[in-house]
């Protein structure tokens, strides 16, 4: 659950919307605060310059009645809790609460606090700092006292009862104490308005993130993780339906895109495998084969030889001759189908072949009306090829392809044209040595076919062989024991255990170890020691660029081949013809393609048509040496 | 005294072993046979014989060592291989190795029959040629070897490389002193592909028996000596030079140069 994306997103998300909701709502509440305080403060001054006027004339005749009404009647007003008039000395002459009268205040009061937290009493006191919060009680609210001072004026003391001095500066304070009740509740008021709103925000972040998260990102993922799966189990023709244009979908394009190429790899592989073991399989049946059918041949041509006076018996022996004959010449075409290995090149013209190809079908063009489209490319150069085996690989599939397409309104396309393919992943190493020359070609082990490029690997106390993929760039190494990922090995000669690391290089992926062998006359290959990484450069080759490859494309508007039958084509014996092919056409095609050093791919939509595409080298010496 | 019989089968198959034996006794032919090497080798070391006849894959040695063997021991008796793997390759491979001829299983009686009588023929040719250089005379000339720039493959077909590029092929003399007079040939035609140790000429000769003869290059045919529409009898009149067979545009000549043989070696 909270390894989730969306989990990860929405907390993420809720925690940022916090944060900023929080730091907003705590400026807003306080800036609030301050206006509301300001407010308050600006009333209260006003309130106390206020009731100080109006009492102005009862102080100066001394009417101490008129000023205990005034007081009393402001006492009316709720908000004001208490008016309190205290003289120079702190001692409260008149106040809301009578109780109080008579009663001297000390100087650390919150009333004198202000004038008299310095050594030497302010005279004159700014607005600004007449008022201060405060609680009269610890579990009271708080309230704002404003103090203001009554200054000497010469009305005092030429005043008849001559109660002051005219040295006196400050003759006493007015204190009103205003309750802020009412505007702290308006604030805790906002604060829950603005928490509630906190919180609703983010849920409903959380529901529209996860929503689309899981719309946008758990769904596509899911099904890239499902179909990883079915790629994991071998089920490579699986494929992602494109579903949106952002990255996951680029994601699954790309996925796609690489199950493709692994299929098609695949294929490649399965077939130079089952091909090999069919040669061999092949070569030891018609050795088998061939024994016994020496017998009944020699036996059965030496009794016909015998009989020449008996006619009835000659007729039969005949047909026992013949049909061993007839085996005989099976068995040496499954021994030709066997030593495709070797075909007989010469420098032959693709669009030739495919011309003379064209006439040797097209009676079976004619008979289903097939039209053939040709778009063969002037400018492609003449490889060394066996044009016999390049036509019967056309004659294949020309043939599988009238087959497919329907009556009438069949079409047939075939192009060429010449491209370049970069080296990595198609160049094979043929011989490596250590210093000491000693070859490090190990033909026990082989990849894909081709003897491999044997090591002694040792890490971490642990000593064992490593075999090199021997096509560049292709890393299918084969560890002949378990190492772990991203482990660093040493590497040396098998025979001589030289050291076959270099220390003046570093891997350009991860700069970790690298290795470096000689291949002789060809530069050398290097390659990353870390297990699992896939970084080697072969810098002879790489400079030599790419290679020149003949494309060919062959297309039909036929039934198409079904997905699940796709990677069965190149089998032997594998037909979809029923009765009617041998099953052997498709895989002559592969066999011979391979020996070309060519590669062969196939695309199909049922319904739609096929396309096989063939990749030959041009300079197949480039390829292979 | 060494004990003189006609021929040694060595097979690791009895059926083998058994139809050679048939066919021989039909020619009133005497047989040892050996079923592995090792035997074969101790056979022929103290035996005389005037055809070896051996399988390929046997159990303890190939038939190509045992070949080796012979010659080591400079033993001067035609030597025959037969294989159930009976590829071009392996064709070719025998012949270029110094076996007189290569004989593909499974054959007929027929195929067997005249194996052997080319090999006595040859045999008694190379017993004349060894009497000749050891009395230093030329008692009489048995066969015209090849001229000296042309190539051999094996004993019986050749070609010459002609300054155009292209290569003449033709049948050796000797070939047509160890077999009976020619009575018909199956050409091929101009633009077939011929391969390296396959068949590329048939001949059947006047004693009823057909004759697979094997290409000496790869390559395309451009075209057959016309001349020999008019006259059969000119491939043995002149078999190196007006009666070339083909003219073929080679394949891989350089390569399937190192499996034929140089006739200037021949000379003595």
């Amino acid at each position: 659950m909270f390894n989730k994306i969306s989990t990860k997103l929405i907390v993420m998300v809720a925690f940022t919307a916090l944060a900023i909701i929080g730091v907003t709502a705590y400026l807003s509440i306080d800036m609030q605060q301050q206006a509301y305080i300001n407010e308050v403060e600006r009333h209260g001054n006003q309130l106390s310059e206020v009731i100080k006027k109006s009492m102005r004339e009862d102080m100066l005749v001394n009417r101490q009645e008129n000023i205990r009404n005034i007081i009393n009647t402001i006492k009316e007003e709720p908000s004001i809790i208490q008016v309190r008039i205290f003289n120079k000395e702190g001692e409260i002459t008149y106040s809301t609460h009578p109780e109080d009268i008579g009663q001297n205040l000390d100087k650390k009061a919150e009333s004198c606090y202000v004038c008299h937290s310095l050594d030497q009493p302010i005279q004159r006191l700014e607005t600004k700092d007449r008022t201060r919060i405060y609680k009269l009680n610890p579990d009271s609210s708080r309230v704002m006292g404003i103090i203001n001072p009554i200054y000497n004026e010469r009305s005092c003391w030429e005043a008849e009862c001559h109660a002051h001095f005219e040295n006196q500066t400050v003759l006493g304070v007015l204190d009103i104490t205003i309750s802020l009740d009412s505007i702290d509740k308006q604030i805790q008021k906002s604060e829950i308005m603005i928490l509630l709103l906190a919180v609703i925000s983010i849920v409903t972040l959380g529901v529209i993130i996860g929503f689309f998260v899981r719309k946008f990102v758990d769904k596509p993922v899911k099904e890239l993780v499902e179909a990883t799966n079915y790629v994991a189990v071998g089920k490579l023709n699986f494929e992602i339906k494109p579903r949106s244009n952002d990255e996951l979908g680029k994601l699954a394009e790309s996925f796609n895109n690489m199950t493709k190429k692994l299929n098609e790899m695949r294929t490649q592989l399965f077939q130079s495998d089952k091909m090999a073991s069919l040669g061999q399989l092949a070569a030891g049946v018609a050795h088998e084969l061939n024994n016994p059918l020496t017998g009944v041949l020699t036996y059965s041509s030496f009794l016909l030889k015998r009989t020449k006076d008996n006619p009835e018996m000659q007729e039969d022996l005949n047909v026992i001759v013949r049909e061993t004959k007839r085996s005989r010449e099976i068995v040496k075409s499954l021994l030709d189908f066997a030593r495709q290995s070797a075909p007989k090149k010469i420098k032959s013209n693709v669009n030739q072949i495919i011309e003379r190809t064209e006439k040797i079908i097209s009676n079976q063009l004619k008979i289903k009306y097939v039209q053939l489209i040709k778009k063969l490319s002037a400018d492609i150069p003449d490889i060394t090829a066996d044009p016999n085996q390049l036509q019967q690989v056309f004659i294949n599939l020309f043939v599988n392809s009238i087959d497919a397409v329907p009556e009438g309104n069949g079409k047939i396309s075939i192009s060429t044209s010449l491209v370049s393919l970069s080296p990595y992943g198609i160049r094979r190493i043929k011989e490596a040595v250590c210093p000491n020359k000693h070859s490090l070609m190990d033909n026990e082990i082989k990849i894909e076919g081709l003897p491999s490029i044997k090591m002694k690997a040792r890490s971490g106390g642990k000593e064992g062989f490593i075999n090199l993929d021997p096509v560049y760039g292709l890393n299918r190494h084969h560890y002949q024991i378990p190492f772990t990922k991203d482990q660093h090995v040493e590497l040396s000669c098998p025979v001589c255990d030289v050291s076959l690391m270099d220390q003046n290089s570093a891997c350009e992926l991860c700069g970790g170890i690298v290795y470096k062998i000689a291949i002789p006359g060809k530069g050398y290959l290097e390659g990353c020691a870390t297990i699992g990484s896939n970084w080697q450069r072969w810098e002879y080759i790489d400079k030599k660029g790419k290679s020149d490859y003949i494309n060919i494309e062959i297309n039909d508007n036929g039934s198409g081949i079904p997905a699940d039958k796709l990677d069965k084509i190149f089998d032997p014996f594998f037909s979809t013809k029923g009765q009617r092919g041998t099953g052997l056409g498709l895989s002559v095609v592969w066999g011979i393609i391979d020996n070309h050093k060519g590669r062969i791919s196939v695309e199909s939509n049922v319904g739609k048509g096929t396309k096989f595409k063939i990749q030959l080298p041009v300079n197949p010496a480039m390829v292979d040496e | 005294m060494k004990k003189s019989t006609d021929i040694l089968i060595i097979d690791d198959e009895q059926v083998i072993i058994d139809s050679v034996i048939k066919a021989a006794r039909f020619d009133n032919l005497a047989v040892d046979s050996a079923m592995n090497a090792a035997e074969g080798i101790k056979l022929f070391k103290n035996n005389e014989y005037k055809l070896i006849l051996c399988d390929v894959m046997m159990p303890d040695k190939s038939g190509f060592e045992v070949l080796d063997e012979i010659h080591k021991l400079d033993i001067n008796t035609p030597f025959v291989i037969t294989t159930g793997y009976s590829t071009i390759e392996n064709a070719v491979k025998a012949l270029q190795n110094g076996s007189m001829e290569f004989l593909p299983k499974p054959f007929t009686f027929d195929e067997l029959s005249s194996c052997f009588h080319r090999a006595f023929r040859y045999g008694e040719i190379l017993k004349k040629m060894s009497l000749s250089v050891e009395r230093s005379y030329n008692s009489s000339i048995d066969f015209i070897p090849c001229p000296a720039n042309y190539y051999r493959l094996g004993l019986y077909s050749w070609i010459n490389l002609e300054s155009e590029g292209t290569v003449a092929a033709g049948i050796t003399d000797l070939y047509f002193r160890v077999t009976n007079p020619v009575r018909e040939i199956t050409f091929l035609n101009p633009d077939d592909s011929i391969t390296q140790g396959s068949v590329f000429l048939t001949i059947i000769t006047d004693d009823e028996l057909t004759h697979n003869l094997l290409a000496p290059v790869s390559g395309k045919i451009i075209s057959v000596n016309p001349k020999l529409n008019e006259s059969v009898s000119l491939i043995e009149k002149d078999p190196y030079f007006e009666g070339w067979i083909y003219k073929v545009i080679p394949a891989e000549l350089n390569y399937e140069l190192n499996n034929l043989s140089q006739c200037s070696s021949d000379r003595i």
